[in-house]
């Protein structure tokens, strides 16, 4: 028999939940900070735009709230692909935690989206690319969330994790589309401003995105983190009860 | 209001009170299920 890899040890609740119970002051701190700062400075401080005057000060709630939706998304199908690849407990844990804290911001990206678009477009919505992809991000989410409601029993939480776990993979395909679709097709949305190469974006207003977005990540961590460990911890219990069953049948 | 965030400054505001209640209600329902 090999040794496991150290990571391993981590998808034990005894490592888990003494790990994230450190790690959740430092996030709540981080978010705290990071939002406020990168709010005041987004909100307040940076010039004011040129072409789309003080309304795209909304893009400092709307950017991050995107890319966490999002991030969030892609996190569910890797640890759907990782729970159904090793049966790890922890993975399905975390594959269902991240998909409410995913929900909220997909539903704020499109509200803020739409805030945005209507004095700058002049319109609410528009079915194009990425608002449509925007949209059925929101609506998979929503269709996971059911789904593991529905399926799930009392006591064994497994089926809704394998059908939560198809959906999230199958759903994921919707992320390149969403990510790509300023791209490959003509949009009214506009492209990235952002990306590995740089920003066109002036200074101050890049600082200030960056730390709110640096804000609501650690908040989305720092929510995520904490469901999780309650959904562990109400699956450790569940599962000391059966042994107690089984010993009072017997 | 719109001194501050100039003609628009009303879905500025919105935007702002939308995701203060959506984190909002999400906290407070971690905060229930903590306890």
């Amino acid at each position: 028999m090999t040794t496991p890899h150290p990571l391993w040890r981590y998808a034990s609740p005894a490592h888990f939940l003494p790990l994230t119970g450190r790690l959740l002051p430092l996030l709540w701190l981080l978010a705290a900070l990071g939002i406020g700062a990168g709010l005041t400075l987004g909100l307040f401080i940076a010039p004011t735009d040129a072409q789309q005057g003080e309304t795209y000060r909304i893009l400092y709630l709307h950017v991050p709230a995107a890319w966490i939706a999002m991030v969030c998304y892609g996190a569910m199908a890797f640890w759907a692909l990782w729970g159904l690849a090793w049966k790890t407990r922890l993975a399905f844990v975390l594959m269902r935690a991240l998909a409410p804290t995913g929900t909220l911001f997909a539903v704020l990206t499109l509200i803020t989206g739409s805030l945005w678009g209507r004095p700058m477009w002049g319109t609410w919505w528009v079915w194009d690319a990425r608002l449509t992809s925007a949209l059925l991000l929101a609506l998979l989410y929503v269709g996971f969330i059911a789904l593991t409601t529905a399926v799930d029993t009392p006591d064994d939480p497994r089926r809704g994790d394998q059908a939560g776990a198809l959906l999230a993979l199958v759903g994921a395909l919707n992320l390149p589309v969403l990510y790509f679709s300023v791209t490959w097709w003509n949009t009214l949305h506009q492209g990235a401003s952002i990306n590995l190469r740089g920003s066109s974006i002036a200074p101050q207003m890049l600082a200030g995105l960056l730390l709110s977005t640096l804000g609501f990540w650690a908040y989305a961590g720092a929510a995520v983190l904490t469901r999780a460990r309650l959904l562990l911890q109400a699956r450790v219990e569940s599962e000391a009860r059966w042994p107690r069953a089984i010993g009072s049948l017997a | 209001m719109n001194e501050l965030f100039g003609e628009h400054g009303a879905f500025v505001w919105i935007s702002l009170a939308a995701v203060a209640i959506g984190i909002a209600v999400e906290l407070w329902t971690l905060r229930r299920a903590t306890r």
